[in-house]
């Protein structure tokens, strides 16, 4: 049997004297698009960097491929090393970099050298349709722009998990639409598991196969959505499922 | 254009680069010179010293106005591997000070000779030259004819009640003005004068510039200052007038230069040039001659006819060479709890 | 390779090194604390009236911490809040007083005192005389620190108070935002008095200063002079520590990542007329008034050779003086926001320590180096005794005034970052050269320049320790002035001021040329 993507084992994340979660178990597999849902504030971009090594666990451990790569107080495989990239909340631009710059910067962890950076960034903008953007800085880009600018750095290094920490809020719903079929696609291309952070089911919906919910410091319920949507049991799914009715049922 | 990181470095770079190119080490013909005399007067003489010698001079003048610590205590911290060649202190307090801290050289100038023992060290520590004198000063808008001040102890009588003042006693000339009364006329006496200069409603200001400048201006109808700064004022025609005071009691304290060796310079001979160079008649003319109005404490130099001959003066019968313990004792005493009084 | 992260992760070494850059900005004045340390002085430093002293220098720093508060505080509000005519004019002559020592004004404000035919006790003698003096320097202070505070409230969070409650409202908002930035300007700017005796010896106040010079200039007991200064230290951190820790907590809560458009100024006709009122008022008491004493002999005569032999003399020393110490200051104000910015308590530290570093007199670090020097080999000599040493100096002492800067600068990088700097694998020095560097570009740039202004108004540093022979201006003004003719005096005066305007100018234009770059940094993503 392989071995999951990522896995956390017994976790206890605390800020200052706050406990985030106590003795936390989670696997997620290989190829299995995953999205983490719950409320603000519940953990879920604290799970994102502790996949990443961004952050070690209080207590228990992180493991990665099979391999333990961060313990107790403690990262083992760099972030670089795992393979995994980021597009985070605020997207993490470097402001004072052009589209194409921040994307070949985005390389340095790829061992590419300078002709290879350039290809794969100007394939990856290319990938992510904003190839006549390559020169503008992320400030006189538009929202949308910014997302794909942060995937096409995200994908450039080929990673094979994107972890997608709320980098939707704030666009309209077009535009959502529109990304969610592009990163799709992207991730199809590019061979690449998505781990969404989100507190809208229906991104999770759009984007993954998988999910867990995360309530009061534990997984409340974990599955295929569509079969968390169908019994949900959670307060964040029962939530959402309740007002589907509402929106279909032409209130408007 | 915009600020890049690559041209604050470049900037830094350059600034380090220059900033450390020390443009004086290992250059033979210099001479440094710390100067407590004011630098108007002393950067010609030290230009002239060069021009004559083709010694360059590196001069770092310092001032009598007490707003910040000067260079006595940069000499005093440098002691131990000095900077300076010479010293040249306006007073001879200072220089008796460097001696008891031995910061300073035993040097007798074969330029000495003519100078009277009187204003230099007995063990050849400091040599004193050019002198100014402590002078009243006073506002002939604000002091009637016939009501001038004639002696020190004036400033406590009742017509001058609330409009004298005097530089504070802990810092330059004024200190030793005050430690040469204590040493002439008794310190029971002395402390009665201060305190009776208080109860007379008498002002403490900054330095002897500062006397000058309030009693020119109106603020103070007289005080206490150096002929130098006075003759600042006059020169500019200000309404003041200057007297010597004591001329028929106590005597007037004359407050000679003095040139000191610094122990072991970088050039003690160009030190001793320079020495040598101040102590010559013709430097003591010059000074005369200049806006400082220094009376040449040698005999017989020619002087022009705005500055007094010194002979012609009672200078006080003061001890300079002990005026400088004197003073740290009053300084740490006396002095320092009654400018502390005054100025609460 | 070292992550990127580590700029985001707690860590010992930024106890570390945050402890070693304080040293190193205390380091100066080490040599005369440890005589205090293994010297057998017996003399009480409570000996005297030095107690009292130090209330009093309590109360004039207080003092002239609430005026510059006072006055600094809205006028700072309704420049950065709002457009109007003159703005930047007006601004760059409020920022003088930054450039001239501050002895200078006390003269100008005595001399106006007796112009204006006051009594010798009046409001501009004495304690309050000082008060106003130091305040001239506060103010300013406090309106740059505002301006900077306001300039990086987001845009979105003014406009929604401005629908909600009007302009009022806005001021309201904005003047709760940039408290803490203009407390910890008013705070540095009434610790400034506390280390400089100069207004005190001209205005006939007494205070902790004065007693430090006169344990230096007239007692020549440098342990009781280093002493007292511990003591100082001592008692104002004490004094402070309330505001030390408002202000460690807000300075950065306030600035806390935050990915939204700064504002701009706007136009609101009350502020048309109210900021040039206010800035104008400032830029008359405290730059007219003191330069209007200062220059007035001038007009008898103008002494042009004399003014240009000075200038071309110590122009390029005061220059490099000046640079050296803004880049020393905010290279070491860079490490020390580095290492303290993410952590709360580390904040505090920081501020406390950088209390302690203006607390102490320039005198303190200038004779601690001349004694380090003296008992050191000729070889460090470059270092030691080189203008090098004099900028260096002065930068560490002032790096108070960058640190304030370059935390705010840092607690507004977003982690995200260094956090996407290590998930991509770019090593911590590229990360720092090609995005952090330039992001601290606009706000080194500042510091470097308001470290430079403040260090050229330095006297002490440069007369004990200057190479001989290598003046500044300011030092070549200070001592010519007490028996040069008053006219020479002002027009070196005159000439100072006038070469003040022309460096608060480039400072201008150093502020045009960072600004692409504020742009670009502003408007980083949508929220």
């Amino acid at each position: 049997m392989t071995a999951p993507l990522v896995e956390l084992k017994n976790v206890t994340m605390r800020y200052g004297q706050v406990e985030v979660f106590r003795d936390f178990n989670l696997q997620i597999a290989d190829g299995c698009h995953f999205a983490l849902l719950g409320p603000s504030g519940c953990g879920k971009s604290t799970l994102l960097r502790l996949f990443a090594g961004l952050q070690p666990p209080a207590v228990g451990e992180v493991w990665v491929d099979g391999s333990p790569a961060s313990v107790a107080g403690e990262i083992r495989l760099a972030p670089h090393k795992r393979r995994f990239t980021m597009v985070f909340q605020d997207l993490a631009l470097w402001p004072n970099l052009t589209v194409l710059q921040n994307v070949e910067l985005g390389l340095a962890g790829a061992g590419l050298d300078r002709r290879e950076r350039r290809e794969r960034a100007l394939s990856a903008l290319r990938a992510c349709r904003i190839e006549e953007l390559g020169s503008r800085r992320p400030g006189e880009l538009s929202g949308g722009q910014q997302q794909r600018a942060a995937l096409a750095r995200a994908l450039a290094p080929q990673p094979r998990a994107l972890l997608l920490d709320e980098p939707f809020s704030g666009l309209d719903i077009a535009i959502k639409v529109h990304l969610y079929a592009e990163i799709t696609r992207l991730c199809r291309e590019f061979g690449v598991t998505v781990i969404l952070v989100s507190h809208d089911p229906m991104e999770a919906t759009a984007l993954c196969s998988h999910g867990a919910v995360i309530e009061h410091g534990g997984v409340r319920e974990e599955g295929r959505i569509r079969d968390l949507l169908r019994a949900p049991v959670s307060e964040t799914l029962r939530a959402f499922v309740d007002q589907l009715p509402q929106a279909s049922g032409g209130n408007h | 254009m915009r600020i890049t990181i690559e041209s604050l470095i470049a900037a830094a770079a350059l600034a380090f680069f220059t900033a450390g190119c020390n443009r004086t080490s290992d250059k033979p013909a210099e001479v440094v010179v710390y100067s407590s005399v004011d630098e108007v007067f002393a950067r010609p003489v030290a230009e002239r010293f060069s021009e004559d010698t083709d010694i360059a001079v590196r001069l770092v003048p310092d001032t009598e106005e007490t707003k910040s610590t000067g260079l006595l205590n940069r000499l005093i911290a440098e002691r131990e591997r000095p900077q300076a060649d010479v010293f040249w202190s306006g007073d001879p307090v200072r220089a008796a000070i460097l001696k008891s801290k031995g910061v300073s050289e035993p040097y007798r100038s074969p330029n000495a000779a003519a100078l009277p023992v009187l204003y230099s060290d007995a063990e050849g520590h400091w040599t004193g030259f050019s002198a100014r004198a402590r002078v009243l000063i006073y506002n002939k808008e604000l002091v009637a004819e016939g009501e001038e001040p004639r002696s020190v102890l004036d400033l406590n009588d009742p017509r001058f009640q609330g409009k004298a003042c005097i530089a504070n006693p802990l810092f330059g000339t004024t200190s030793m003005h005050a430690a040469a009364l204590f040493q002439v006329i008794g310190e029971e006496k002395a402390r009665d004068f201060f305190q009776r200069f208080i109860e007379n409603g008498g002002s403490i200001v900054s330095s002897n510039g500062e006397v000058r400048r309030r009693v020119a201006a109106g603020d103070f109808a007289v005080g206490i200052t150096d002929t130098d700064d006075f003759n600042v004022a006059f020169q500019e025609g200000k309404p003041v007038a200057a007297v010597y005071p004591d001329q028929d009691g106590m005597g007037t304290l004359i407050v000679p230069n003095a040139a000191v060796l610094v122990r072991g310079g970088p050039n003690p001979d160009g030190g001793k040039q320079f020495i040598d160079y101040l102590l010559r008649p013709e430097t003591e003319k010059a000074l005369a001659e200049s806006e400082a109005a220094q009376m040449p404490v040698r005999p017989g130099v020619a002087v022009p006819d705005y500055v007094q001959p010194l002979d012609e003066l009672q200078p006080m019968q003061v001890h300079y060479g002990e005026l400088a313990d004197l003073l740290e004792r009053l300084s740490a005493g006396f002095l320092r709890e009654w400018v502390e009084a005054s100025s609460r | 390779m070292i992550s990127a992260a580590v700029l985001e992760r707690p860590g010992r070494w930024r106890v570390l090194g945050l402890a070693a850059g304080l040293a190193a900005a205390l380091l100066p004045g080490a040599p005369l604390v440890w005589e205090v340390v293994t010297g057998a002085g017996s003399a009480s430093v409570f000996g005297g009236d030095f107690a009292l002293a130090v209330g009093r220098s309590l109360i004039v720093g207080g003092g002239a911490a609430i005026l510059a508060l006072v006055v600094g505080f809205p006028t700072g509000l309704l420049a950065g809040l709002y457009r109007f005519r003159g703005r930047r004019v007006l601004l760059a002559g409020v920022a003088l007083p930054l450039l001239i020592p501050s002895f200078l004004w006390a003269i100008g404000l005595s001399m106006l005192r007796i112009e204006l035919g006051l009594p010798r006790e009046s409001l501009l003698s004495g304690a309050t005389g000082c008060i106003f003096s130091f305040a001239a320097i506060g103010v300013p202070l406090v309106i740059f620190a505002v301006l900077l505070a306001v300039g990086s409230t987001a845009a979105s969070n003014l406009d929604a108070t401005r629908l909600a409650g009007g302009e009022l409202a806005v001021l309201r908002y904005a003047g709760r935002a940039c408290f803490p930035a203009a407390l910890s300007a008013c705070l540095l700017g009434g610790i400034l008095s506390l280390a400089d005796p100069g207004p005190g010896q001209i205005l006939g106040f007494s205070g902790a200063a004065t007693q430090v010079l006169v344990s230096f200039s007239a007692l020549y007991d440098f342990e009781l002079a280093a002493r007292q200064c511990i003591v100082v230290a001592g008692v104002v951190l004490a004094a402070a520590s309330p505001l030390v820790w408002f202000t460690a907590g807000k300075l950065a809560a306030g600035l806390l990542p935050r990915n939204a458009t700064p504002m701009r100024p706007a136009r609101w006709p009350a502020a048309e007329w109210a900021a040039p009122l206010l800035l104008g008022l400032v830029f008359a008491l405290s730059v007219l008034a003191p330069v209007a004493g200062l220059v007035q002999p001038v007009l008898g005569r103008f002494w042009l050779d004399r003014t240009w032999e000075t200038v071309a003399r110590t122009g390029a020393n005061t220059v490099v003086y000046a640079l050296l110490a803004g880049l020393v200051a905010t290279g070491l104000a860079t490490w020390l926001a580095v290492c303290a910015a993410r952590v709360a308590s580390l904040r505090i530290a920081f501020v406390a320590g950088l209390i302690v570093v203006f607390v102490l007199p320039p005198a303190l670090n200038a004779l601690g180096t001349a004694l380090a020097a003296s008992g050191a080999p000729a070889w460090l000599d470059p270092v030691l005794r080189s203008r090098l040493t004099v900028g260096a100096v002065l930068g560490l002492r002032l790096t108070p005034l960058a640190g304030i800067v370059l935390l705010r600068a840092m607690c507004t990088a977003p982690a995200s970052w260094a956090l996407a700097a290590a998930v991509h694998g770019v090593p911590l020095g590229t990360y720092c050269r090609r995005v952090l560097a330039p992001f601290l570009a606009g706000p080194i740039a500042i510091s470097v320049a308001l470290v430079a202004l403040l260090a050229t108004a330095d006297v002490t540093t440069v007369l004990l320790l200057q190479p001989p022979g290598q003046s500044s201006f300011p030092v070549a003004l200070f001592t010519v002035m007490a028996n040069a003719p008053e006219s020479m005096v002002g027009s070196l005066a005159l000439a100072y001021v006038m070469i003040a305007c022309i460096a608060i100018a480039a400072v201008l234009l150093v502020n045009i040329l960072v600004k692409p770059l504020a742009l670009a940094r502003g408007s980083v993503s949508a929220t």
